[in-house]
């Protein structure tokens, strides 16, 4: 009885932080709404009403939690409207990358642009995986839970250095998505330093101001209305 | 004209006249032990017919359900059908069977002499056909005495006077009011609009029976475009008062036309031939049957012509009309082609009416429609309908909008023109951007979702969301706090508390004690054992030593030096000469160990 009460007294706070973490990330209030212009915009696309059925789904878009068939059907009816720039723009804000139909309407849309894809060079690499490594770091800091809820078996050094590279990996996540380049889609002709980019460019960029800097291209940058951010903040 | 009577005549059967005499007193054949239907066929007068005289074929079907029965197919030898067949429903209940007799009778003509039979044929009865048994008589020059002709009737001889007068010469009734009978044809509304809808009508004024009637001739409608009203198997039979009379009204005819030209418009009389019973002139005779013929008066229809003011664009369309468009497909690609329809439909005679215009467009090219006119009738009003199809050709991609049709038309109602519109339809054209050749297949734009994927419940890539960070914090916050904890000895599970914990418990044990002498030393040693594991104190150590040492291992002075002064309390009780009572202070030092115990962690 006592080994199982001792037991317990190590899980219960494991059980509180998870149902803490749990209570935090509850945030599905967005989802009903994004079904509900879902239906509404396809109904208008039955009626040929596509203008309409755009302005729907995009009145259903949650940039937190965007609904896989909502963007699909947005990008394909801009595909229709010949809006490919648009197109590409929100197939890629699809959350299901590896969806068949999706792949191929973008390849299509790519193709009859004939635009290009600018490598984000060092900083857009680690860019591209800010997502994995913070899920690293948060692993990391369940690690060191583990490890100081063990107590003094392990080197406490073991620990704090644990604690260190958990908050290091996700500090620089965190960092790299609030500062770091941000993949995006140029949704008009752009030409800056002699650098011409034409609508449907899909670049990194960076924050400068009031404009955008274009990575990858010296010294190109492009006006904000001309930069469709494929994940807005 | 005369060609297309045949096909035209119009048989009033007799029952539904409700003058019909009893001519139904056949011979039946036992019927009680019968299960399956029991056909019989017999004409009236039986034996020798005059050749121009008009008797009954009957055909009787007995049955103990309530199977359809149809009308039946006769093969008739030296017999013309020259009115009916009058069909007549009997319901019988006898000996608590119920019986339904289904009769249908025809009014024949030999065409000429020798023998007239009924050869045989079949009749359908529940999805079945029986056949028609024979049924013969013989046609003579003159027909033989009848019971219901006048010939042996002492107060006169009807069947000898003109048949197409009747009346004119019937000096042996002077006491007796001749019969009436006569048609008369209207049209309603009388003053039409060219193009509406008017309703012309035969009607058939009679106070004696009559068997079956015969539209002979029917007027040509000129001016207008006429469409015959069928009518059901009921008759539209009413009493009406012509000349202080009351006559038996039958709507005989009718035929909806459409005037094609205001102005004065006639139309000819409609003749009739009529089998009329005649009643017996004494108690002795009998009814039989004369032929008569009528016409129907001529009718003028003032038709008033269209106002003025039509539209620019009316082509003549007259009616309460509606005007739809579809298109299919909506969703193609280009250089698809796609069909336009519009439908103009509604009350009035839309045949000729011309296609509606079509915007043009620089986002389209259309084509001359085909079109195709449709009438229908229901109850005593036609409704039209007028479609037009055309091929609608793309010139661009995206959404191509085929605007508003408008098609002005002339409501008679209103007496005024208005316009029937339909709706915008918009095409979605795909460009050569949606589909492609890649390695030989063909790649084409998918279509959209309309049946929603499950939702994966990620975020989107590259959104920071706010659970995210909750995920990383908490693990952190409460390792930390764990952590902290266990340096203050609180966590379950450290070495300090285990220590504490110890601590405690040897403190209970030694205040159990019987002798104060025993409590102190066991106080003592449990904080030796204690300072020992927690401070690096050694065991041996001078409790005035204590406090230095606990202070440079980090320990609070003030709680160093209250242990200290514990050590001597311990000393005087453990030492010092008997005392009468010592449990107070036993209890004392017990408490203040504990409490310092849980100060220095």
């Amino acid at each position: 009885m006592k080994v199982f009460a001792r037991r317990w007294r190590l899980v219960l706070p494991w059980l509180g932080v998870l149902a803490a973490t749990v209570l935090v990330g509850a945030n599905g209030t967005g989802k009903a709404d994004s079904v509900r212009a879902l239906a509404e915009a396809n109904d208008l696309v039955a009626a040929g009403e596509l203008e309409q059925a755009v302005a729907v789904y995009r009145s259903g878009y949650d940039p937190e939690r965007p609904h896989p068939s909502l963007t699909y059907n947005l990008g394909t009816i801009l595909h229709r409207l010949d809006r490919l720039p648009e197109a590409v723009l929100w197939y890629r804000r699809s959350p299901q990358t590896d969806d068949p139909w999706l792949e191929e309407n973008l390849w299509l849309a790519r193709r009859s642009l004939g635009s290009q894809q600018l490598p984000g060079g060092t900083l857009g690499a680690l860019a591209s995986q800010a997502d994995r490594i913070a899920l690293v770091g948060i692993a990391s800091a369940w690690l060191v839970l583990l490890l100081v809820s063990l107590g003094d078996r392990l080197p406490r050094k073991l620990t704090v250095a644990a604690g260190l590279a958990s908050v290091l990996l996700y500090g620089s996540a965190y960092g790299l998505h609030r500062w770091g380049p941000r993949p995006a889609v140029l949704l008009a002709d752009c030409e800056s330093s002699g650098v011409e980019l034409p609508a449907g460019t899909e670049a990194w960029v960076l924050p400068a101001g009031d404009i955008w800097q274009i990575a990858g291209a010296s010294h190109a940058s492009c006006p904000d209305e001309s930069i469709g951010l494929v994940s807005p903040r | 004209m005369r060609g297309e009577l045949r096909s035209l005549l119009l048989l009033v059967p007799v029952p539904l006249l409700g003058l019909g005499v009893g001519l139904t007193a056949q011979a039946q054949p036992d019927r009680d032990r019968a299960d399956s239907p029991i056909v019989s066929a017999s004409i009236y007068p039986e034996g020798d017919i005059g050749v121009d005289e008009v008797v009954q074929l009957k055909i009787e079907v007995t049955l103990n359900d309530d199977a359809d029965v149809k009308t039946p197919l006769m093969d008739l030898e030296n017999l013309k059908i020259v009115g009916g067949p009058g069909q007549s429903n009997q319901i019988i209940f006898s000996s608590g069977v119920t019986r339904r007799i289904v009769s249908f009778t025809y009014h024949v003509r030999p065409e000429g002499l020798g023998l007239a039979v009924l050869r045989g044929g079949y009749i359908t009865i529940g999805g079945k056909a029986y056949e028609l048994p024979e049924a013969r008589s013989a046609a003579v020059e003159e027909a033989p005495p009848r019971r219901s002709a006048r010939r042996r009737d002492p107060f006169g001889n009807f069947f000898d006077q003109d048949p197409l007068d009747p009346f004119g010469r019937r000096p042996n009734l002077p006491d007796a009011e001749p019969p009436k009978i006569f048609l008369e044809a209207v049209v309603e509304p009388a003053r039409p609009w060219v193009g509406q809808q008017a309703i012309y009508t035969v009607y058939l004024y009679t106070d004696v029976a009559v068997r079956s009637v015969t539209v002979s001739d029917i007027p040509e409608f000129p001016g207008f475009w006429a469409l015959p009203l069928e009518r059901g198997d009921d008759l539209d039979q009413r009493v009406a008062t012509r000349d202080g009379r009351r006559l038996n009204q039958v709507k005989l005819m009718q035929r909806v036309v459409f005037p094609r030209r205001g102005g004065e418009l006639e139309i000819g009389p409609t003749e009739v031939i009529m089998a009329v019973v005649e009643r017996g002139r004494s108690f002795f005779s009998g009814p039989g049957l004369r032929e008569m013929r009528r016409r129907s008066n001529r009718v003028t229809v003032k038709v008033k012509p269209l106002p003025d003011s039509a539209p620019e664009s009316y082509g003549g369309a007259v009616g309460d009309l509606t005007l739809r468009a579809d298109i299919e497909p909506r969703d193609l690609s280009m250089g698809d082609a796609a069909t336009l329809t519009l439908v103009l439909d509604g009350r009035g005679h839309l045949q000729g009416v011309p296609a509606p215009e079509i915007p043009t467009s620089d986002a389209y090219e259309i084509f001359p429609p085909q079109q195709q006119s449709h009438e229908e009738i229901r109850g005593e009003l036609v409704y039209g309908t007028r479609t037009w199809s055309y091929v609608v050709v793309p010139k661009q991609t995206g959404a191509v909008e085929v605007p508003t049709v408008r098609m002005p038309y002339f409501d008679p109602r209103r007496s005024e023109y208005r316009i029937a519109e339909t709706e915008p339809l918009r095409l979605a054209v795909r460009g050569a951007t949606q589909a492609t050749q890649d390695s030989g297949r063909t790649i084409e734009l998918h279509p959209i979702r309309t049946s929603a994927l499950p939702d994966v419940g990620g975020s989107a890539r590259g959104v920071w969301p706010a659970r995210r960070h909750g995920l990383f914090a908490l693990p952190i916050a409460a390792a930390l706090v764990l952590f902290l904890l266990r340096r203050q000895g609180l966590a379950p599970g450290s070495a300090r508390a285990a220590q504490r914990k110890q601590l405690l418990e040897s403190l209970s044990l030694a205040a159990d004690e019987d002798k104060p002498r025993q409590v102190a030393a066991g106080i003592e040693d449990a904080w030796r054992d204690y300072l020992a594991s927690r401070w690096s104190v050694p065991r041996g150590t001078p409790s005035n030593q204590w406090s230095r040492i606990m202070t440079t291992h980090g320990a609070s002075r003030d709680a160093a030096e209250e242990l200290v002064a514990l050590a001597d309390d311990l000393h005087y009780l453990r030492y010092a000469p008997k005392l009468s009572s010592t449990e107070e202070m036993q209890r004392e030092l017990v408490e203040r160990s504990r409490r310092l115990a849980r100060r220095l962690g």
